[in-house]
């Protein structure tokens, strides 16, 4: 038999398929319902208290995904005061925003809870997702589907998620969790970053409108695999911009939707979000929020030019997850907005964990009189602005939080960092700890332990206390100590 | 960060304080008439409702102000603060 026909069709076949546009476009726009802070009661309350609970998760592959667990188990055995009442911090937790690595370990919370965390260790951490992905990528089947527009290197890593992480989970199943939970879960905001305006593009029904589309059926294994799509070694991941579209001119026609027309006066113009419009006119007033109002324009598309959206690996615009609580801190555009609930006395503490497994490995640059070859310079150029975005963002978040408090509200920062051990050689082990989806069992349980004990410290030093037994920092050190 | 102060002064003859939503965000209020809270700096659209109807709305530019000096949006007479859309 000649098998070049069968060839012949099979190309053809390959050839025919279109490339993945994974949005749906959104049939009306609603600011009550969807993937937003406000709908997540609706599954569960969350327990009345005064603290405002804020987590962010780095990147960092399976290192900050482990850390941002083991920061999660500390917080489920932590116990602090709110206005006499005993209140456990993982019940609290208000938001998770979260880039890369650290959004496996958000959007599997978000989906299971504290429940699923023995099974998320065991089923991803403790994985050699990466071996797995590589055994993949040898397939001659695999060569085959590249070579197809539906098929680019971001799926591979997205599949796998989508089969055996998060067992093809949509955003509705975060908002609607089964079995419904005993309290709220947290409102999780993972984040990537946009190649066309280098801004950080966060999964939310409030970006998702600005696209005209539905994120509830948007596959939770799109959005973190977007958020970890590492430059070069991964492409971008594609979405489907699907504005303009019916149900934002429809949105005009309500008018508590939010969305009028572009001349407010003159009611003229194509339709866009008060907050928008307002934005365009604050240029002297507020340049930042200028600027995200010039970057949400894109989005409307209203040239109908640039119907598809390129993300890469969010901790390209911010390697903390920061960008986004900052805005909610500082800002009444968007929801959750904390500043709304400072400035009606509904919170009076703003707890912030921020989970950093910044890696910083060994290296020679500097014994050498011979400039570095270039893989070591191309992995610098990608590394180096990520680490830099990240550490300032850091400096300023406390001066930030104390400028967007009223007078009674109290802040707190947590960090969860490498850069908090106090014996040095543990701090070198920890940062050269690699980057990527495979580790060694006992570097996992060494990162689970480290992230356990550094908010656990924490809740203590907030005047809590802290339930059953857990490692210590020191006891988190050895266990890294034993895998050398 | 561009912060600053507003006093949003409610209708008259209400007793009770009305909730404030700024820029059309009517899921959440960014605070109450008659107490002075803390907004964006620019450019603002003020709006008070009752159920799914806008009773008054007024768009003003808000420069920074301290919380003693706020800035002072009128929306205490409907009749004077149309919608300007």
């Amino acid at each position: 038999m000649n098998p070049r026909p069968l060839l012949m069709i099979l190309l053809l076949s390959l050839a025919a398929c279109s490339a993945r546009e994974r949005t749906t476009e959104l049939s009306a726009i609603d600011p009550f319902g969807g993937y937003r802070y406000g709908s997540l009661s609706k599954s569960a309350p969350k327990q009345p208290s005064k603290t405002f609970v804020v987590m962010t998760f780095s990147g960092g592959g399976t290192r900050a995904a482990a850390l941002a667990t083991g920061a999660l188990e500390g917080m489920a055995s932590s116990i602090i005061d709110d206005h006499g009442t005993p209140i456990n911090l993982a019940e609290q937790i208000d938001i998770i925003s979260s880039v890369s690595g650290g959004s496996v370990a958000a959007a599997y919370y978000g989906l299971h809870g504290q429940e699923g965390l023995p099974q998320f260790t065991a089923n991803f951490l403790k994985r050699n997702v990466q071996g797995h992905l590589i055994g993949e990528a040898l397939l001659p089947w695999t060569w085959f589907r590249l070579a197809t527009p539906s098929y680019a290197r971001i799926d591979a890593l997205r599949d796998y998620f989508d089969d055996n992480v998060f067992d093809h989970a949509t955003y509705d199943s975060l908002l609607n969790p089964k079995p419904a939970p005993q309290s709220r879960r947290p409102y999780v905001v993972l984040n990537a970053a946009d190649m066309s305006n280098g801004a950080v593009f966060s999964f939310t029904q409030d970006q998702f409108d600005l696209i005209c589309s539905d994120l509830a059926k948007l596959p939770v294994a799109d959005a973190v695999a977007a958020s970890a799509a590492f430059p070069v070694a991964l492409t971008a991941l594609t979405l489907k911009n699907r504005s303009p579209c019916k149900a934002q001119s429809d949105a005009l026609k309500d008018e508590l939707s939010g969305w009028k027309h572009s001349d407010l006066a003159k009611r003229e113009g194509p339709p866009r979000p008060v907050s928008m419009t307002k934005a365009l006119e604050s240029q002297a007033e507020h340049p930042g929020r200028y600027r995200r109002g010039v970057i949400e324009l894109g989005y409307l598309n209203e040239e109908n030019n640039a119907p598809y959206i390129q993300l890469l690996d969010g901790g390209i615009s911010d390697n903390l997850g920061l960008t986004n609580p900052l805005t909610l801190m500082t800002s009444t555009d968007y929801t959750p907005s904390i500043l709304s609930r400072i400035n009606k006395g509904e919170i009076d503490r703003i707890i912030v964990v921020v989970v950093n497994a910044r890696s910083e490995p060994d290296n020679s640059y500097g014994a050498s009189a011979g400039p570095p070859g270039l893989i070591s310079t191309l992995l610098t150029t990608i590394g180096t602005p990520i680490d830099g975005t990240s550490f300032a963002m850091l400096e300023r978040l406390q001066a930030i939080l104390t400028d967007a408090g009223a007078e009674a509200v109290e802040t707190k920062v947590v960090p969860v960092d490498f850069d908090f051990i106090t014996d040095p050689g543990c701090r070198r082990r920890f940062k050269n700890i690699g980057t990527s989806w495979g580790l060694d069992s006992g570097e996992v349980d060494a990162l689970l332990g480290l992230g356990s004990a550094m908010v656990r410290k924490a809740a203590t030093d907030l005047g809590g206390s802290t339930l059953g037994k857990s490692p210590t920092v020191d006891e988190a050190c050895s266990t890294l100590a034993a895998v050398d | 960060m561009a912060l600053t102060w507003v006093l949003v002064l409610g209708p008259k003859g209400e007793d009770e304080d009305e909730e404030v939503f700024v820029d059309s965000k009517f899921a959440e209020s960014a605070g109450m008439t008659n107490n002075a809270f803390r907004v964006q700096a620019g450019s603002l659209r003020f709006s008070i409702k009752s159920g799914r109807k806008i009773i008054s709305e007024l768009d003003v530019k808000i420069t920074k102000r301290l919380k003693a000096n706020p800035f002072e949006v009128d929306l205490s007479d409907p009749e004077k603060t149309p919608p300007l859309d």
